[in-house]
């Protein structure tokens, strides 16, 4: 059995476990900041260029100019967008069910070689477990 | 204004939503997958390295390359030049040995004292390039990478031996720049692959 920790151990470990999670926390709202910051930008900037609209048209009229106005060519560019986002999405489906389903077969393999193997702890699909986000 | 005024608006800032979303969300999540992807590619040739005898499964440094590249995998989505950075002003490695806790560049100096020369150039290229995964993702992931993305581009415009010559330059510019954080992230991801 170790040895247990003195109080002046534990102390310090203490420190630096309270130093990790402060610089965490830290990226954490920066990163809110600028994630959230960014949206609100745009929605207030589109808020205050419709806002002057009121009382002069309705939501109708607006969409329906923006349907009848877009010329073939955006219509196809939309399309194509649309599709290219559709086949990303499904061949990211096909990838993590390809890697669920090797990877047991990969860890016995190399347990049978390395049998103090260590594992990065990803779930199965190779997504973070959702106790390590944040 | 008139009203196919105000639907170019409309569509214009729904586009930059769409964007928005494009790289807060899904850009971000396939930068943090294609990085898990390259560093899980890395630990098998450790792994295969290690199969040929090219080192002990059992010797402290193929552990601690492979706890660390496991730190890296499971905290990938963490990897940020921003979280770069804090980590090295906040964890320095005094406030690891107050902890009782050995940096990675204490454990690597360790692990690898009576290494013969050949193996050790291959375990610092494995370092390296772990490090190289960790440096890109780094600034992959930052709102601000549009920047980096234009001096590649720049970069990749000269000719073909300039290009590398600037492109090492630059990559080992940044490096040295980060040589203190990435001390402090290689030694939080192997406390973190060990866990």
């Amino acid at each position: 059995m170790s040895k247990p920790k003195t109080a002046a151990e534990l102390k310090a470990e203490i420190e630096f476990l309270k130093k990790g999670q402060f610089a965490l926390g830290v990226v954490s709202v920066i990163n809110t900041f600028i994630k959230y910051g960014s949206f609100t930008l745009v929605v207030r900037y589109l808020y205050l260029a419709v806002s002057t609209l009121a009382g002069k048209e309705t939501v109708s009229n607006i969409v329906l100019s923006l349907v009848t106005n877009l010329s073939m060519n955006q219509w196809m560019a939309y399309a194509m967008a649309g599709s290219g986002v559709a086949y990303g999405y499904s061949q990211r489906r096909l990838r993590m069910n390809t890697v669920e389903r090797l990877q047991s077969r990969n860890e016995q393999l190399e347990l049978a070689v390395d049998p103090n193997r260590t594992s990065s702890l990803l779930r199965s699909n190779g997504e973070t477990r959702p106790e390590d986000k944040r | 204004m008139n009203t196919e005024s105000y639907a170019q608006i409309l569509l214009f800032g729904l586009s930059v939503l769409t964007l928005w979303y494009f790289f807060f969300w899904i850009y971000k999540r396939h930068s943090v997958e294609i990085f898990r992807q390259k560093m899980f590619e890395l630990r098998d040739q450790l792994f295969d390295e290690a199969m040929a005898g090219g080192i002990s499964f059992d010797h402290p440094a193929y552990k601690i390359l492979r706890t660390t590249m496991n730190g890296f995998l499971r905290f990938g989505h963490r990897v940020t030049l921003l979280e770069f950075i804090l980590t090295g002003v906040f964890l320095k490695k005094s406030v690891y040995r107050a902890a009782g806790r050995i940096s990675f560049n204490e454990a690597w100096g360790l692990a690898t004292k009576n290494v013969p020369k050949g193996q050790m150039e291959k375990l610092e290229s494995y370092r390296q390039k772990m490090n190289d995964l960790v440096v890109i993702q780094a600034f992959l992931s930052t709102p601000f990478f549009l920047l980096f993305l234009v001096v590649g581009l720049v970069l990749a415009r000269l000719p073909g031996s300039i290009y590398e010559l600037c492109k090492r330059k630059v990559f080992n510019y940044i490096s040295s720049m980060l040589k203190d954080p990435l001390n402090s992230v290689e030694s939080t991801a192997m406390v973190c692959g060990s866990n």
